[in-house]
């Protein structure tokens, strides 16, 4: 299993994130919105759910997504590594929740908190904690790209030091799609690939 | 009617009913054969894993059906297997009246079971395995008259004379493909009325169907939900495709067409119920989502929680993209899936979700002050029938570890009896529930190896006695649960296994080269190759080397590993070790500080007040505890324990943390323990089992190498700040939830809804 590092702390993000639209996230205007068009299934699209965590705004691949709830009761997780914040029922089954606070550096936002739950593939359902979820949309392929072809180097280098397999930008805005394995990883204590 | 049902009945009618259990797993062997031998008929000729795969279910049905006393099926069964040892062997090429005929006697023990479990006479199997017989014979004269032909001939590849005694291609077969007694033929064309597996399946669900009215059951609907076939491409989620086209046609005729459950219908689908035009309609079980699960539909794929996103790829690797840029290689989480469906955690999910979020609400109103009493009726009412659906939901999913046992003293017993040796089978189990299929689909290996370990490996009371050993062989079952899994070992105390025996066995199969050098390990290992046995000739119990290909294959179907110890003269233990993701066991619940955990009751030796312990100052107390290491002390004795300080150990905060405003929800809640602080006494192995049992017993004398006399337990004394309560209850092993954290074990969700961790006193840090 992948494993992330959690040195993709950097500074600027929120500020540089927030250079591109007028609050920092997106905007029915810049996406395709939902249910546009008439075709199910484009190849050429990708649907994402989008969220944010301290203003840094993030996507998942909505079939990675198994859903977006509200924030359950927290049961801590002693000896658990440090983004893990607890463990809470979602939809009946114990999920392990994680905040990306601060391995993105930035503080969290008062907002509606919710858990984006993440499937991976070994099974472990992990909660990601969010500011703010945004709902889903469909990005056309043309504006994801994976971390190391980002044309702007500080996004590039923001992407290739955290948990993320690609950035998609439209309209000049920016979110950072996560990895569910990488995700999966930052749940999973040193030297415990199991 | 089936030809089962008019088999006349046995004259002396020894089966008797049998249960639910028996039946599905059953059903599942019939279905697999069946499936296994059209599968050889398309193919035109018998591959290895084909024949494997029917030779598992043969085995495993004749072995069942002996044990459960259905004589009769069991004979037609072993007519069977005789049959595909032949062709396994290159005697014999099954053609479309072999797998008719073998589709029949199949069909036969179908019905044997069926009425079984009505508790109806069982069949005469004579007809059938005479028929069955006369195809063997025939394919032997064939290879013989084959043999002569060719010694005849000298070198001769062809039989030039036209009389088919032996063809270009070396087979056999077609020596007797004309040569049929009419009777045979008669009796194949009624069952080949069933050329359709499903029809056939259906056919003997209707069986079942009658039997599950007079008993109220009804399971077999269960047994083809148990596997479901994948979906079609393009149709990940199993629901009906949108273009006019719909699963399930309804027509009362049994599908025709090709046998892999597709079929072309004629006509229009006109939305009103109308038939087909020109439509390939998937006829097999489909796959559904649970509720509430993301999902694919028209509307394009719908997160709960997050809207819906129509005419775009759920994924980067469904899109246009190159996932490989994305890093995107192996498996990922199927992009459409709702949770397993049929399994307990599925049916469970949604009982533990009304549980979870009952108590929130009550949270809730209680920060509201709200005091109406109607609201705490619903609430009451609402906790009742939750508490009630769960209980429906495990009793239905779950069954004992132990339930397994009887089987097994038959199997043992049966196969005592056929090959008169004396022995005895000793059993130790956890007490734990686990996921029905789970337990089922373990009874299979676990039965072969004990009758495996009877034929094979206890010495008959002669040589026994010769060697110094008691003239009554021993073996011994353990099963136990283990973090995330179960293990079960089956250990005899027989001859052991001869590894120079298995590499000859190999070698005389060509699965490895004369010349490979193996270690006596992966010589053992060959054991679960098909068809690698060490016994000079096949009995009627075992030796065709199918049985460990069975547990083999078992394991790696469960995700699950087996693995063999053996010591010339001493014994043999074979330990299947398979993930559970869920089981039911006793947990005592304690306090520390302001969180609540848990303890598998199985390990809890006594409860000792802080005030009845003598602290001795080096990081160990002295408890009352007999010496057996249960619970008592009543004649004064004590014992010394390294102590565990749950409060350290667990890290557990001054106050509760409430980082990014997320509340601990009952964990803010101080628990009002029964009593003071007190010592859990702990055994840190789980399943030691209780002082006097007979698992104590088996501690002090194992049968098998590897698992030795282990001494009296070293106690652990958990300081905690009180016990809550102990009951049964649901867990879910935590390394599925946030992979191995030490000294944690489960999860569990208390009667109130609240997520509760299960702790491996194993994994904990001693005090100093």
């Amino acid at each position: 299993m992948p494993r992330a590092s959690l040195s993709w702390h950097m500074e600027e993000v929120g500020e540089r994130v927030a250079d591109g639209g007028s609050d920092g996230g997106w905007t029915g205007d810049q996406l395709a919105p939902v249910g546009a068009d008439e075709d199910a299934g484009d190849p050429d699209r990708v649907a994402l759910v989008r969220f944010q965590v301290g203003g840094f705004p993030l996507a998942a691949e909505a079939g990675h997504v198994a859903r977006v709830s509200p924030v359950p009761e927290r049961t801590r997780l002693p000896g658990a590594p440090d983004p893990v914040v607890g463990l809470g029922y979602l939809g009946g089954v114990p999920t392990v929740l994680l905040t990306l606070h601060e391995g993105l550096g930035v503080d969290p936002d008062p907002g509606d908190r919710r858990v984006v739950v993440l499937r991976t593939g070994d099974d472990r359902p992990v909660g990601v904690l969010a500011d703010d979820a945004d709902g889903t949309v469909a990005a056309p392929v043309d504006g994801v790209v994976p971390p190391d072809e980002v044309a702007d180097p500080f996004a590039a280098e923001t992407a290739a030091n955290g948990p993320f397999r690609a950035v998609c930008s439209v309209d000049g805005d920016r979110a950072y799609v996560l990895s569910p394995p990488a995700v999966s990883a930052l749940a999973v204590p040193d030297g415990d690939g199991s | 009617m089936s030809e089962g049902e008019t088999g006349d009945a046995e004259p002396d009618a020894e089966e008797g009913a049998v249960s639910d259990a028996f039946v599905r797993e059953n059903r599942t062997h019939v279905r697999s054969l069946s499936e296994a031998l059209l599968a050889m008929e398309n193919g035109g000729e018998a591959d290895g894993e084909r024949v494997d795969e029917a030779f598992r279910a043969a085995h495993s049905l004749k072995a069942n059906c002996q044990v459960a006393g259905l004589d009769g099926a069991a004979t037609v069964a072993h007519a069977v297997e005789d049959l595909l040892e032949a062709v396994r062997a290159g005697r014999l090429r099954l053609e479309e009246a072999e797998v008719d005929e073998a589709l029949g006697a199949v069909e036969v023990v179908g019905a044997a079971i069926d009425r079984a479990r009505g508790g109806r006479p069982g069949i005469d199997p004579g007809d059938r395995v005479a028929r069955l017989r006369a195809a063997l014979d025939r394919a032997d004269d064939a290879a013989t008259a084959a043999d002569t032909a060719g010694d005849t001939a000298g070198d001769a590849a062809t039989d030039t004379t036209g009389n088919g005694a032996a063809d270009t291609d070396g087979s056999t077969a077609e020596a007797f493909d004309d040569d049929l007694d009419p009777e045979v033929r008669e009796a194949l064309a009624a069952a080949s009325d069933y050329d359709d597996l499903d029809a056939l399946v259906a056919a003997m669900d209707d069986d079942a169907e009658e039997f599950s009215g007079l008993e109220g059951g009804g399971a077999f609907d269960t047994v083809v939900e148990e596997d479901p076939p994948s979906p079609p491409a393009g149709d990940p989620d199993g629901d009906s495709p949108d273009d006019g086209t719909r699963a399930g046609a309804a027509t009362d005729e049994p599908p025709a067409g090709p046998r892999n459950g597709t079929t072309e219908l004629d006509g229009t689908f006109d939305g009103t119920g109308g038939p087909f035009e020109g439509a390939a309609v998937d006829l097999v079980p489909r796959t559904v989502a649970a509720p509430g699960a993301v999902r694919e539909d028209e509307d394009g794929i719908r997160v709960p929680g997050a809207g819906a996103a129509v005419d775009a790829a759920p994924t980067i690797a469904d899109s246009s993209l190159d996932a490989d840029r994305f890093g995107v290689t192996g498996r990922e989480v199927p992009p459409i899936r709702g949770e397993s469906p049929g399994s307990v955690a599925e049916a469970l999910a949604p009982v533990r979700s009304l549980t979870v979020e009952r108590r929130r609400l009550v949270a809730v109103l209680d920060e509201l002050g709200v005091e109406d009493a109607r609201v705490r009726d619903g609430l009451a009412s609402l906790r009742e029938a939750t508490e009630g659906l769960g209980e429906s939901a495990a009793v239905g999913g779950l069954r004992p570890v132990e339930d397994i046992v009887p089987e097994l003293e038959r199997a043992v017993e049966f196969a005592a009896r056929q090959t008169e040796t004396a022995v005895r089978l000793r059993t130790a189990t956890t007490p734990v529930a686990l996921a029905r299929p789970t337990v089922e689909r373990l009874v299979d290996p676990l039965v072969h190896l004990v009758r495996n370990a009877v034929d094979h490996g206890i010495e008959p009371p002669g040589e026994r006695g010769a060697a110094g050993k008691p003239r009554q062989g021993t073996v011994t079952v353990r099963a136990r649960r283990e973090g995330g899994d179960l293990v079960v070992s089956v250990a005899d105390d027989g001859r052991g296994i001869d590894p120079d025996e298995l590499r000859q066995a190999a070698v005389e199969r060509g699965v490895v080269a004369d010349g490979d050098r193996l270690s006596d390990a992966e010589a053992r290992d060959l054991l679960f190759e098909a068809g690698i046995t060490t016994a000079d000739e096949a009995s009627e119990v075992s030796g065709r080397g199918v049985g460990m290909d069975v547990v083999a294959h078992v394991a790696e179907a469960l995700d699950g590993e087996v693995s063999v110890e053996s010591t010339l003269g001493e014994g043999t233990t074979v330990r299947l070790r398979v993930p559970v993701s869920i089981a039911v066991l006793g947990v005592t619940f304690v306090a520390v500080r302001h969180e609540t955990y848990g303890v598998p009751s199985a390990a809890v030796r006594s409860v000792v007040p802080v005030d009845d312990a003598t602290d001795l100052g080096d990081g160990r107390v002295r408890v009352p505890v007999d010496e057996d290491g249960g619970a008592g002390g009543a004649f004064g004795a004590t014992r010394e324990c390294p102590v565990v300080d749950l409060d350290d150990a667990l890290s557990v905060p001054s106050v509760p943390p409430s980082d990014y405003g997320v509340g601990t929800g009952a964990t803010d809640a101080v628990p009002d323990p029964d009593g003071g602080p007190a010592y859990l006494v702990v055994d840190p192995a789980p399943t030691r089992p209780e002082a006097g049992s007979v698992a104590a017993e088996l501690d002090d004398d194992d049968g098998g190498p590897g698992a030795g006399d282990e001494g009296p337990p070293e106690l652990l004394a958990l300081r905690c700040d009180g016990v809550l309560d102990a009951y049964e209850t649901l867990v879910t092993p935590i390394r599925g939830t946030v992979g191995e954290v030490p000294g944690l074990d489960a999860v569990a969700v208390r009667d109130a809804g609240q997520a509760v961790v299960l702790l491996d006193p194993s994994g904990l840090p001693e005090r100093g």
